[in-house]
């Protein structure tokens, strides 16, 4: 719709970061779409690694490499960071991380570590996830949202969103279907999670008056400074060349979230999104 | 045999045409005239063409003159127009066309190794070569006449998540080019190439090295040799002063900023350098320590004018933080900063005119609203500016997104946080002008628009809306004077160029190529 269609084409960012919001709610159509757009703008990304030699690795990698590489591997006393590293990032299935963990750079000061080939393969493997996962920050988790205060934010809601909603109607359990987070982000942007859940957003009400007084309405499609389209309620669609003389009136009934975020402070934000979790 | 003939003359009068003595690097110091020969234009950055046939009066009559369908890829690439041969890119492919009738001469492909395919800004060319980058982080030169690969040089490691999408500059004998950083915590770089050989010439660090000036504003050695500070947006060239212009990225990690402490130079910067040594002359900071991918890339805007009763050289440039900064070009002194669209992120202005940044809109665990979103109040979209009336045009863009810091950790990695959009509100075209900075008009162009924007001297601005609509605007009051739907993402800088006497304007939309010009009287 007018108002809230995605900025398609855009850098590929702003539709991957809305479309993305998806993967909060397990849709499965959502997350290849998710997976299709990344691999079109990344068609090296580097795959995903087997989750149990991972869990292995980062156990080696706790137990042998940590004190000098950090428990990140982003480096600590002394040794270097793995995620930035030329070294790991030219590295395949250990062609060039193995011979290091056996003693290649004694004299730069690694150690060499008599680790099995199966356990180095492991620590190959988490090495690359996790350089994998710093690349890929759609896959960042987002700490816990709800650190406000429920009270204020009920007070908020009472204010500003009981025209519309009421925590014991349309909310109620709200918090039980969505995490935090993506609970934040459905009520400061609707629209977003109507994406992501597949669904068409509620249409906006256009109401057109005529230079002659004739009054049009009907759910608007598109409108810009030439051109306003809609569905008039038989469901027969119109499209007329926008004139001087024309009174053309829109009602998006979305409209009223847009109108929050000018005034929302962040301690709103998190007092809200804390009294919504409330709500399970 | 009548055919044969006129095939063999045909033939003759295209390699006469097409293949004659390509384009002297000494011309491009040249004003604007029939042709198009770099990505700007000319060097100034201003998009002004002084053709004039196509006009306020007549612009409504206005005729398609041809298409071309590339595929599928949206072009984003700014076309070049020599001797009558437009060339164009999309990543690993480019075309030559011939710009009277659309045809294609040649298409060149290649098979990619990888890399962020978001786009290619287009070629450059020295002599009969021509030159462009690909995501794979190549540097291209093909023949122009036929599309023939002459060599090939890696300008970065793909393997450390550099990919390339700016369209060279050529200035001198020196083939300018960068590339970008998607995420990985990497230096970014300016370098010159040879365009005989492709051998590098120089290697300009956007970063300092340990105990260079500018080093102090990081906490240590291995921030500020990770710290990014991508070339993103060909830059701008002042013969007389023989210094390029360009803009700097975002630092790195992207959002994460407290493993490099300190105002981190020369990211987010817009820096003067010598074409011939690499030397940078300054620099300016446009946002110190940004946390919000807030590039200063955006093309830096060549002009003169009077100030206070002095003639001066400036430069301007409106940034994707949202303000629009005018500087002296000799020197980078600052002489103007003004917000050109609304934003909830910076106190006020320093001494220096940059904005200082709250804090508190910085990512936070629990998320921070910023306006604008991390797309920023303008992006690549090359704006224009009319050297008579010293206005500048600019694409805005009206956003908001909650910036979420993830990496809590005293050495973040990458991005080290994430921004999700919660508003995508409606875009303009903005008039501003220059001088004092005031909005001078904003034309609507609904949500989305991303086109880049072109003026003549016919008094026409044209650019594209959100809806797909290509736009020819009334530079005086942006009042829309002609439109033509192309049904396509806009995507790209708008050009004109005259053949045979014939004045067209070349747009884009989504990956068609349309060519407009006045009906044959």
């Amino acid at each position: 719709m007018l108002i809230r269609r995605l900025l398609a084409g855009y850098a590929g960012f702003a539709l991957l970061a809305a479309t993305v919001f998806a993967a909060g709610q397990s849709n499965s159509t959502a997350n290849k779409a998710i997976t299709d757009r990344m691999r079109q703008i990344w068609p090296n990304l580097p795959p995903n690694q087997d989750p149990a030699a991972v869990a292995r690795g980062k156990r080696l990698f706790s137990a042998n490499c940590t004190f000098c590489h950090g428990a990140d591997a982003t480096g600590g006393n002394g040794g270097p960071d793995l995620i930035r590293s030329v070294l790991v990032n030219h590295d395949e299935h250990g062609n060039l991380i193995a011979p290091v963990i056996h003693g290649a750079r004694v004299d730069k000061g690694m150690p060499k570590f008599d680790l099995t080939d199966a356990q180095v393969a492991d620590l190959v493997a988490f090495l690359h996830q996790r350089n994998r996962d710093a690349r890929l920050r759609f896959t960042y988790k987002i700490a816990n949202v709800a650190i406000g205060d429920a009270a204020a934010g009920k007070h908020y809601f009472d204010a500003h969103c009981s025209a519309c909603h009421s925590a014991n109607g349309d909310l109620a359990k709200i918090a039980a279907k969505y995490p935090a987070d993506a609970l934040q982000q459905l009520w400061l942007d609707p629209a977003a999670a109507y994406s992501a859940a597949g669904k068409s957003l509620p249409p906006s009400q256009l109401t057109v008056t005529l230079p002659s007084g004739q009054v049009l309405s009907g759910k608007l499609q598109n409108l810009n400074e030439f051109n306003v389209a809609f569905y008039s309620h038989d469901g027969s669609y119109h499209s007329l060349p926008v004139t001087p003389g024309m009174k053309i009136a829109v009602k998006d009934p979305l409209a009223a979230h847009e109108a929050l975020l000018k005034h929302l402070t962040d301690s709103d934000m998190h007092n809200v999104t804390t009294y919504l979790e409330t709500l399970k | 045999m009548r055919t044969r003939l006129l095939l063999l003359l045909a033939a003759t009068f295209w390699v006469v045409t097409s293949s004659a003595q390509g384009l002297n690097p000494h011309d491009l110091a040249k004003p604007l005239a029939d042709d198009w020969p770099t990505y700007n234009g000319d060097y100034s950055g201003r998009r002004f063409s002084h053709l004039k046939q196509i006009n306020a009066s007549n612009v409504k009559n206005l005729v398609l003159a041809w298409t071309y369908d590339s595929g599928g890829v949206s072009i984003k690439a700014t076309p070049l127009m020599v001797n009558g041969a437009l060339y164009f890119t999309v990543p690993d492919h480019a075309w030559a066309i011939d710009a009277r009738t659309g045809r294609q001469l040649w298409h060149w492909q290649t098979k990619s190794r990888g890399g962020t395919h978001i786009g290619n800004r287009g070629a450059a060319m020295y002599e009969n070569w021509l030159f462009f980058v690909t995501p794979d982080d190549y540097l291209v030169s093909l023949d122009a006449t036929t599309g023939k690969e002459r060599w090939r040089v890696e300008i970065a490691d793909l393997k450390l998540d550099f990919f390339s999408t700016v369209a060279p500059v050529i200035i001198h004998n020196h083939v300018l080019v960068s590339p970008s950083i998607e995420s990985t915590d990497n230096r970014g770089y300016l370098d010159s190439y040879d365009p005989e050989t492709g051998k590098r010439q120089w290697r300009w660090y956007a970063t300092p090295s340990p105990g260079q000036p500018g080093a102090e504003t990081w906490p240590n050695a291995d921030a500020l040799q990770h710290g990014g500070g991508a070339v993103w947006i060909p830059g701008t060239y002042d013969p007389n002063l023989n210094l390029y212009f360009f803009g700097t990225g975002n630092p790195q990690p992207v959002m994460a900023g407290q493993g490099r402490k300190g105002d981190d130079l020369w990211t987010n910067s817009i820096v003067a350098l010598n074409p011939d040594t690499g030397k940078m002359a300054w620099y300016y900071q446009t946002t110190p320590h940004d946390v919000h991918d807030w590039d200063s890339a955006e093309t830096p805007v060549l002009f003169d004018a009077e100030i206070n009763g002095k003639q001066r050289q400036l430069l301007a440039q409106a940034n994707r933080n949202g303000y629009f900064f005018v500087l002296d070009r000799t020197n980078g002194q600052h002489i103007l900063t003004v917000p050109f669209v609304s934003n909830n992120w910076a106190k006020g202005l320093d001494a220096q005119g940059r904005p200082i940044p709250d804090r508190s809109k910085d990512p936070q665990t629990a998320g921070s609203l910023v306006f604008p979103s991390e797309a920023g109040g303008t992006n690549w979209f090359p704006p224009s500016l009319d050297p008579k009336t010293g206005i500048f045009y600019v694409r805005v863009n009206r956003s908001a997104s909650v910036f979420y810091l993830t990496d809590t950790s005293p050495k973040p990695e990458a991005w080290g946080g994430i921004d999700k959009s919660v508003w995508n509100g409606p875009s303009s075209i903005e008039a501003i002008d220059s001088i004092t900075g005031k909005i001078v008009w904003d034309h609507p162009t609904g949500n989305g628009g991303v086109s880049g924007l072109l003026t003549t001297s016919g008094g026409l601005l044209f650019g594209g809306d959100g809806d797909g609509d290509a736009l020819a605007l009334d530079p005086a009051n942006g009042r829309a004077l002609w439109h033509v739907n192309l049904n396509g993402t806009m995507a790209n800088g708008p050009i004109t160029y005259s053949l045979d006497g014939r004045q067209y304007v070349l747009l884009a939309a989504g990956a068609k190529l349309f060519a407009f010009t006045l009906p044959e009287q």
